[in-house]
């Protein structure tokens, strides 16, 4: 039969997704457990930013306001990111297994309603749960931003970030949901992917820069000190270079294994830091990430660290605009681009398994 | 016995479907308008199968079936637990893909087109799923909805089922508070939502309480009578030959029997026969040379009469013997079957003979 088929498999109507989606956001809404989490994830918010700021302004050293709420508020972006990293695998992990042993997938799958239609309606309601805990999250980041005079912009960047990132996970998600038959083992593997990403590659990361290196000549700028009988009173002290040899441990080279992590992709917002920003103790702004941003770039730098400066900025002959690394290549296209392809490539199998009529079942699988 | 359980839709006295064009006062539950391309006027069988089969892993479920049903009928597939019955049905609905064989539903083929056969198909799986916390009235507007029913046309069909199943009363409660029996008849809902011109029923009767199931079958009725074609399994076999005009008896996967349910009138069967005198009857059997079974004294029945069993080959003969029996006066109290028509064309089959037949 030479017959076209059409199975309508990628079919996407407003209307079919809106159902989708709105299916799955109603049944959340009337489970009083999602109400009270979210209630309590917002008043755990406005407890850290307020405890975190309390010290400074009880002890009134509100000159010390900014520089604290900075660091809190990038501290708080870290923790809004951890908490969505375990809460979004556990709402679209089970999405279609879960239903698939309700028995409610098949009823829709028998429907009209296309597959695509089916897991881009799930991740949407998936992605927007996921949102509404970073919703919740403004009213304590907006006010501590402020204080922090943090960038608008900057923040924007964070939340954009955070935004992308949810709905890769969620996509991850539901495809391990469509990929097992239990929802217990998605979400375990879901969670066992997104630990890995955050925890164990870093890890593995660390350890790489102690077996993989280079003996490799570098300069080295360090403070010379006079001998005691040549030393007048504030007379500054000399920054010499010499060329050494030194094990160099090539980060670099592993750089890929950090590429995914969401932690990195949020520092990757932050504002660029040069090291001699770090010398000249202008500390104004500097905050988790850009802290992070400056140490994953140093380490990203193909020829870093080629050089080593050891001086202090007063010294005479001070290596200023060395190269440390600072302004090297961009981690997050690398990294979002990671993202993208692993969501897209989740909700890909994810469409082709909720696809019917099914040719393959997978072992104690069921339709209905 | 056939392994082809081709039913002739125009056979004498078979329901036929009525004119289209011509709405009997309520809102057509099958075989009306459904929401897509336009309706096309009925044409042959609205299931076909040939040679269909469907292994799972080493279980081969369906083996080179062959089937076929009328429109404006209902057909019975009757067959023991894991016979590929729900199988059959998933391929039928569009779910499922045969390894080999292929389907034909409302004339379309899944495989070939997939969305045309959902469109026409109205399915109740046998294991009932509900979003729990979503209410009754919820429930049969996400399925209009998957089925794009225009909203106007959506709620007169939800008012309508409501109705006619007896949800009215439960449209506001969750369906998580539902018996089985009330998911049952919501799932029957759900499957006419959208006026499907093939209806397929997995077990619908379990768990319906005895007014409920009288609905069904007036239900299910009623939808073949306006044309559509129904395909119903179920264990309850008395109802089944209320129901069903054509009857299919599976076993291993295969067709094993087809036939209307008229013509199992022609088969063998038993029919009980109880007397007011166990001695008069006795007496008329041996006079009339019945092979009969043991009479059963009327201290020892449960009707609290002379009972004995009797292997008649068709009605015919049955009134033949009844006739007989007054003449020879043997007192007789009652003489009816022993047992359904379908239910004794099931006990004579080999499957029937394998414990956990049914």
């Amino acid at each position: 039969m030479n017959a076209t088929r059409k199975n309508g498999t990628l079919r996407l109507r407003g209307r079919g997704l809106w159902l989708v989606a709105s299916l799955e956001l109603k049944q959340r809404l009337r489970s009083r457990a999602w109400v009270v989490a979210l209630a309590v994830w917002m008043i755990v918010l406005l407890g850290i930013g307020a405890l975190g700021l309390a010290p400074v302004l009880l002890t009134a050293q509100y000159d010390g306001v900014e520089q604290v709420s900075s660091m809190i508020f990038s501290a708080q972006i870290v923790f809004v990111m951890f908490a969505m990293l375990l809460v979004v695998p556990a709402l679209s992990a089970g999405a279609i297994n879960g239903d698939r042993s309700a028995g409610t997938l098949a009823t829709l799958q028998a429907s009209l309603l296309s597959p695509a239609e089916i897991v881009l309606g799930k991740l949407l309601a998936g992605w927007s749960t996921g949102l509404a805990f970073l919703v919740l999250a403004l009213p304590s980041l907006v006010p501590i931003a402020v204080l922090g005079h943090v960038d608008p912009l900057y923040m924007l960047r964070l939340l954009a970030v955070i935004v992308v990132l949810t709905a890769c996970v969620t996509a991850l998600g539901l495809g391990l949901s469509a990929l097992t038959r239990r929802t217990l083992s998605s979400v375990v593997l879901a969670y066992v992917l997104v630990i890995g990403v955050t925890v164990v590659l870093p890890v593995a990361w660390g350890v790489s820069g102690l077996v993989i290196t280079d003996q490799k000549e570098v300069t080295v700028y360090s403070t010379a000190y006079p001998a005691d009988e040549d030393v007048e009173a504030d007379s500054p002290m000399t920054c010499e270079a010499r060329r050494e040899t030194r094990q160099i441990s090539r980060l670099d080279l592993t750089m890929p294994l950090m590429w995914g992590n969401p932690v990195v992709l949020l520092a990757e917002t932050a504002p660029t830091v040069t090291a001699d920003r770090w010398r000249t103790g202008e500390d104004e702004g500097l905050d988790l990430l850009s802290t992070l941003k400056f140490g994953m770039r140093t380490a990203a730098h193909p020829l870093a660290p080629s050089n080593f400066n050891e001086c202090w900025i007063d010294d005479r002959g001070y290596p200023a605009h060395l190269d440390d690394g600072s302004d090297g290549a961009p981690l997050w296209p690398m990294g979002l681009g990671l993202w993208a392809i692993v969501g897209v490539a989740a909700v890909t199998l994810a469409i082709r398994r909720v696809a019917v009529p099914v040719r393959h079942l997978g072992r104690g699988e069921r339709i209905a | 016995m056939s392994e082809n359980s081709s039913l002739d839709p125009a056979a004498p006295g078979q329901p036929q479907p009525p004119d289209p064009s011509t709405p009997a006062g309520l809102p057509p539950l099958g075989g009306g308008t459904t929401p897509g391309p336009a309706p096309r006027r009925p044409e042959g069988p609205g299931i076909v199968a040939e040679g269909v089969s469907r292994a799972f892993g080493s279980v081969q479920a369906v083996h080179g079936l062959d089937l076929t049903a009328p429109r404006g009928a209902v057909t019975a597939l009757v067959g023991p637990n894991g016979c590929g019955k729900s199988t059959l049905m998933l391929m039928l609905a569009s779910l499922l893909a045969p390894d080999s064989g292929r389907v034909l539903v409302d004339g379309v083929d899944p495989a070939v087109d997939s969305p045309a056969v959902r469109a026409a198909v109205g399915w109740m799986p046998d294991q009932f799923g509900a979003w729990d916390s979503l209410r009754v009235a919820e429930v049969l507007e996400t399925m209009g909805r998957a089925y794009f029913l225009p909203t106007a046309q959506l709620r007169e069909r939800v008012a309508h089922l409501l109705e006619l199943l007896d949800l009215v009363p439960l449209a506001q409660q969750p369906a998580h508070v539902l018996s089985r029996g009330q998911k049952q008849r919501l799932g029957l809902a759900r499957a006419l939502v959208h006026s499907p011109r093939v209806l397929i029923l997995d077990e619908p009767a379990s768990g319906l309480d005895p007014a409920s199931r009288r609905r069904l079958l007036s239900v299910v009725r009623q939808v073949a009578a306006e044309g559509a074609t129904v395909l119903v399994s179920s264990h309850i076999l008395g109802e089944l030959e209320e129901m069903a005009d054509h009857v299919v008896f599976m076993d291993a996967g295969r067709v094993v029997d087809a036939s209307s349910v008229r013509e199992l009138a022609q088969r063998p069967r038993p029919w009980r026969i109880t007397s007011l005198d166990e001695g008069a009857l006795r007496a008329a059997l041996g006079t009339l040379g019945v092979r009969h079974g043991d009479v059963v004294p009327a201290s020892a029945s449960t009707s609290g009469h002379a009972e004995v069993l009797v292997h008649l080959p068709d009605e015919s003969r049955a009134a033949r013997l009844l006739t007989d029996l007054v003449a020879q006066d043997a007192r007789v109290a009652s003489f009816a079957p022993a047992t359904g028509r379908l239910e004794a064309a099931y006990l004579a089959s080999d499957a029937a003979r394998r414990e956990g037949a049914l």
